[in-house]
């Protein structure tokens, strides 16, 4: 789908929504942030961005796909109940499709929301049990190395084999060859900008041109270097980003610093905050993108488009994955291929404003409500996930870890 | 002595010792309380922050290393000294206010004080976020305060530095912290007699010196308590400095909230936030004992 077509579908999809209420999911997505801020500090990074896609190792696909849209489990796991931990709405509970899923089995979903990846983190190695637990997609391996998560036996997933090979695949996906989740929602991570400070002509296509003074005071993104250390290795040619020497993190984040000391007026805690920037007018362009945003703008009445840097893929995806000390592990599996099944994705995709993950569901989204380029999830070298956290630890002592990373833009933001 | 039988029961609660039994019983809940719910915690978090971080784990042996990168670092010796200086400068203002305040309400309209009173209660009703984007509102460059200036020509363009710096940073949290400070001044001044203040007059005192030498030093515990109330509050938030401070204004409260929330890395955190927590105790404990040497 053209760019150009794509937007009008967009516009489209928003004014035809504009009418329904955000509802419980949308709310909880504005104000995730906000609950973190208040209750213990987090700010929302869920959902951001990116996520890793190079070279596909494995892949495992199992079982041949059945044509129930439904799985169909091999044990018994009537009345049982899901434990769940995650994003408010990612667990199906209000979708009719998977509650009509649950209720024939007499199942009952007992959710625990949280608002970052870190209160998952907090959570399981606490000792907390889950049988499902989101991991936004730069925290997959996290949690599969801190041996918080198990990795997935495909075969017991009927609906695996649909799931577009960019998602199942993916680098971030499989950190040791071996996936640990099933992703269930995706997105393509864009800029948002608001149309009456941005006119056509000068929308952005690169990071580089958002370095221009002209941008100076107009800009929010989140409070993370890896988003904008990526994006500005990638501008300063350095292909090999993220796993970037130190002497090129130095020059990195030298110019980093020029960026958000000249261009940056905030960070945005949330989405809901960096849309409220975007309709009062602080800022004119928002490096933390989703599409969902135009709708909350026009909650505010305020219009808002968005864009791609030609740079790097900001892509986000989120996956059910399994506890290592899971407690139900056949109920989980269960629910796991309901939400990936054909309907229930296609219904979990228009509740989240997001991509499909299953190749059947996206047939079954209704047309306003089909806004994404499903080419970004065909492959996991064409993906929309690119690579763009710093290696944790490194054999080399050259390459820039993590936390090295945050020591930079620590300087930076101090 | 026990109790037995013509004997009462607290007979054996009388004298030095039974007083002191009496007195732990009553403490015991508060105390129970104050282990598990504070103590407690705090105990965890300083063993946290002498743990390190690799490979998303906590590992022993414990270091020292956290705290070294705490006091050396130039980062995070910059954010304590704006931490300190904002805070230190948000709690004299909102202490400046209420006194007062709270002097006119005690001495001025003593027959309002109630009504007076409940108007400081009621500015804490408020939601602590509700608060912060109301100031957002204000300040911003479509706030009501550009807003005006360009309606009466006294601006042509918004005015952006309002918002997103130390400016807005410091009158929203004098804004919050006011009506905390204002409850223990005005708790001090009902102990002060109305009788010394017309002796001090009677003997020719002027207004300023019966504030000084009369009012001021019976009402300084509650003046220590209320700085200390503010500038605590002040130096542990990060809400809104992160809301309303833009990119120059993070407090160490933000730099804690990014080692938990970005690169997880609790040990550093924790160590920052028992720095932090020793530096507000050395300068509250600083102040008291300066203003009593002052002010007496």
């Amino acid at each position: 789908m053209q760019d150009r077509e794509r937007k009008d579908v967009v516009r489209e999809y928003f004014e035809a929504r504009l009418a329904q209420p955000v509802g419980r999911r949308g709310f909880l997505r504005l104000t995730s942030g906000l609950v973190v801020a208040t209750a213990s500090g987090g700010f929302l990074a869920a959902c951001s961005s990116g996520g890793g896609a190079t070279t596909a190792p494995t892949a495992a696909p199992s079982a041949a796909p059945t044509a129930a849209p439904t799985a169909a489990p091999s044990v018994d796991i009537s009345g049982a109940t899901i434990e769940f931990i995650g994003l408010d709405g990612e667990d199906a509970a209000n979708i009719a499709s998977a509650k009509a899923w649950r209720d024939e089995r007499g199942i009952t979903l007992n959710s625990k929301y949280i608002g970052t990846g870190d209160e998952i983190f907090a959570a399981l190695t606490a000792g907390q049990q889950f049988d499902i637990a989101i991991s936004f997609n730069p925290y997959v391996n996290r949690y599969a190395t801190a041996g918080l998560i198990q990795p997935l036996d495909t075969s017991r997933l009927t609906n695996w084999a649909d799931m577009y090979d960019g998602l199942k695949n993916s680098k971030f996906l499989n950190p040791d060859g071996k996936p640990y989740g099933s992703p269930i929602a995706w997105g393509d991570g864009p800029v948002v900008f608001n149309p009456a400070k941005v006119p056509a002509g000068e929308v952005p296509t690169s990071i580089s041109a958002l370095y221009d003074k002209k941008w100076a005071k107009r800009l929010t993104m989140s409070n993370d270097p890896a988003w904008l250390f990526f994006l500005t290795a990638r501008m300063l040619g350095y292909s090999n980003a993220p796993f970037l020497t130190k002497d090129e993190l130095a020059k990195v984040a030298e110019r980093a610093d020029e960026f958000v000391t000249q261009n940056v007026v905030s960070f945005a805690a949330t989405y809901a905050d960096a849309t409220d920037l975007l309709v009062r007018g602080e800022v004119d362009l928002s490096l933390l993108g989703w599409e969902a945003m135009l709708n909350f703008a026009k909650e505010k009445g305020g219009t808002l488009d968005f864009g791609f840097l030609s740079e790097g893929k900001g892509g986000w995806s989120d996956s059910f994955c399994i506890p290592t000390n899971v407690v139900d592990i056949d109920a989980a599996y269960a629910y796991m291929d309901a939400i990936i099944s054909p309907q229930i994705n296609a219904d979990v995709a228009v509740a989240l404003v997001s991509g499909a993950v299953n190749k059947k569901s996206v047939a079954l989204i209704p047309a306003e409500s089909n806004i994404y380029d499903y080419a970004n999830v065909e492959s996991p070298q064409d993906g929309v996930f690119d690579d763009y956290l710093a290696p944790e630890t490194s054999d080399d002592p050259n390459i820039a870890t993590r936390a090295e990373w945050a020591d930079a833009w620590g300087k930076i933001t101090a | 002595m026990a109790a037995g039988p013509g004997r009462p029961l607290t007979a054996g609660l009388r004298g030095e010792r039974g007083r002191l039994l009496v007195s732990i019983a009553q403490l015991l809940p508060a105390l129970v309380y104050f282990a598990l719910f504070y103590v407690g915690p705090l105990l965890v978090l300083v063993y946290i922050s002498f743990l390190s971080f690799r490979n998303f784990q906590f590992v022993e042996p414990l270091t020292f290393n956290n705290y070294v990168n705490v006091l050396t670092s130039e980062t995070f010796r910059i954010l304590f000294t704006r931490t300190v200086a904002l805070s230190i400068l948000s709690a004299v203002l909102a202490v400046g206010l209420a006194y007062p305040f709270a002097y006119i309400v005690t001495f001025v309209f003593p027959s309002r004080s109630r009504s007076l009173y409940f108007l400081i209660l009621v500015a804490l009703f408020g939601g602590y976020l509700v608060r912060i984007y109301a100031w957002r509102t204000i300040l911003g460059v479509e706030g009501v305060i550009n807003g005006t200036l360009m309606t009466l020509g006294v601006i042509e363009e918004p005015i952006r530095e309002i918002l997103n710096g130390p400016f807005a940073v410091v009158v929203s949290m004098v804004n919050f912290l006011v009506p905390l400070a204002v409850l223990p001044i005005y708790a001090a001044m009902q102990n002060v007699s109305p009788g010394l203040i017309e002796a001090a007059r009677d003997l020719g005192s002027s207004r300023l010196q019966i504030t000084r030498r009369v009012i001021l030093p019976l009402v300084l515990p509650g003046v220590l308590v209320a700085f200390a109330f503010c500038f605590i509050a002040a130096a542990g938030d990060f809400a809104i400095p992160a809301l309303l401070g833009g990119v120059e204004s993070p407090f160490i409260g933000n730099q804690i909230q990014f080692q938990i929330g970005q690169t997880s890395n609790w040990p550093l955190a924790a160590a920052m936030a028992t720095t932090l927590i020793a530096l507000v105790v050395l300068i509250v404990a600083g102040v008291t004992l300066v203003a009593r040497r002052v002010i007496r």
